[in-house]
């Protein structure tokens, strides 16, 4: 019994006094750390794979709030519509997310929107004195006003842009933003220039939505810039005429009635990038120079 | 010039074991560590990649409507007809390697938070006078989806002596797309 311990202990000392096979000692410890770290690594990744899931079904529920909403034909907040919430919630657990975990948030993006392209949820109801400076209005009629815009203004007309009674507009190097259509009647004149720099360089005049745009009875009107018009059908009737230089048209239809003429004069106006579009889908007869039409 | 004196020197020699013993354990520790993880690593991020290919599928489909004809199967971009093909390309980096299609549309019926998953295949209808079984009860929803397949086939670079898959992993994802 005390040679079987005397032979263990030399054995013991024996082990502990060997330098061979050291490495793989070390290893084995260092194993274990190593292990514990590749753990953690396939952990953090599976986490962001589920991350990444959840953000999917997020953002699918999104789209699909989005597109009920759109195909409802809703105007108001998204938020608050509950077409959009319901959409969300039925894609959101579909996609195998448990009611628990599903929330829509209403968000009312009007108020919350800074910066450039947002359209301000409040207007001026009428025009200050001249010049107008840049901001969001909602003047209703102008009748028997003239009104200049400050150059280099921009400005927002919300509830359609509607002129009568010798009103005039102008402004140089000016961009008209406009929602609601427009009505230019009656001996009305509007004469502006878009500017020549800044994002909305060649931009005189932009309607918005698909409301109608009409020039209509006496009015001359003069641009120098595009009228942008991508939805909308614009028409010009009664003896209107329009006297443009460098001027494209955009418009989703054109209809031109009575004695009315639409000159788009390209004398001296700098190069413009593009092919001159012919004027297809165009109604009624019309004297117009140059042709720089796009009817979509 | 090798001689057996030499070799006999060589045999008994103590120099240099801690290098030899560094050799196999990186040979048969670090070298096979290092590639699982690069293989781990890359097969997760086709993972995603197919899951990324499922959701653009899913959102061609919320956007573009419901057809079972939507399919990358033997479709290449670009072509007219197949915008399908060319949403999927542009949202992952697998090319023409995943292959997504949309499966049956089914049913299901909604009440705000409660979501019902029915067995019943499209229309998807509002029980009353004219549609009595089939349909959602009086008070819910019916609202129509669509699940999206996508599945790639991911090749390790490396076959584990015979051990690991020949063929590759089959990687799957589903995404779901309410249909409008």
């Amino acid at each position: 019994m005390l040679q079987v311990r005397s032979q263990l202990q030399e054995l013991a000392g024996r082990v502990a006094a060997d330098r061979r096979g050291v490495t793989a000692v070390i290893t084995a410890l260092a194993l274990t750390t190593l292990l514990g770290f590749c753990g953690l690594a396939v952990d953090v990744v599976m986490w962001q794979v589920n991350q990444r899931q959840l953000q999917g079904a997020a953002d699918q529920a999104v789209l699909a709030a989005a597109t009920a909403f759109r195909n409802a034909g809703e105007t108001g907040a998204l938020g608050d519509s509950t077409t959009a919430q319901n959409a969300a919630y039925a894609t959101a657990i579909a996609s195998g997310y448990p009611v628990a975990s599903v929330t829509v948030a209403a968000y009312n993006d009007g108020a919350s929107c800074t910066g450039d392209g947002c359209l301000p949820s409040s207007c001026i109801a009428s025009f200050p004195a001249n010049p107008v400076p840049s901001g969001t209005y909602c003047p209703g009629n102008i009748n028997n006003q003239s009104v200049t815009f400050a150059t280099g203004a921009v400005i927002i007309i919300t509830g359609g842009l509607s002129t009568k009674g010798n009103s005039t507009l102008a402004g140089s190097g000016v961009t008209l933003y406009v929602t609601g259509g427009g009505s230019i009647n009656a001996n009305s004149t509007i004469s502006i220039s878009a500017p020549s720099t800044g994002p909305y360089a060649g931009l005189a005049v932009w309607f918005g939505d698909n409301s109608a745009v009409t020039w209509d009875g006496g009015n001359s009107s003069s641009f120098k810039g595009a009228i942008y018009a991508p939805t909308a059908t614009v028409t010009y009737g009664g003896n209107a005429g329009s006297v443009s230089t460098c001027t494209r048209l955009i418009a989703g239809a054109l209809s031109l009635h009575g004695t009315s003429t639409v000159s788009f004069d390209d004398t001296g106006c700098p190069a413009v990038a593009g092919p001159v579009l012919a004027a297809s889908g165009v109604t009624g007869s019309t004297t117009n120079t140059g042709a720089p039409m796009l009817v979509q | 010039m090798i001689t057996m004196a030499s070799l006999r020197r060589l045999a008994a020699a103590t120099g240099g074991a801690s290098a030899i013993e560094f050799a196999f354990v990186a040979a048969f520790l670090i070298l096979p560590l290092t590639l699982g993880v690069y293989v781990f690593g890359t097969a997760l991020y086709s993972s995603m990649e197919v899951g990324n290919a499922a959701r653009a599928g899913a959102q061609y489909v919320n956007v573009n409507g419901y057809s079972s004809a939507y399919t990358t199967s033997g479709n290449s971009c670009p072509t007219a007809s197949n915008t399908f093909t060319c949403a999927i390309k542009s949202a992952t980096s697998l090319g023409t390697n995943v292959t997504v299609s949309v499966g049956n549309a089914y049913c299901g019926c909604q009440s705000g938070t409660t979501y019902t998953a029915e067995t019943f295949s499209p229309p998807c209808n509002l029980c009353n006078a004219t549609h009595t079984s089939n349909c959602c009860p009086a008070g819910q929803t019916p609202v129509t989806l669509a699940q999206v397949n996508a599945s790639y086939t991911y090749t390790p670079i490396f076959s584990y002596l015979g051990f690991g898959p020949s063929n590759g992993f089959n990687l799957t994802a589903q995404a779901t797309a309410l249909v409008y």
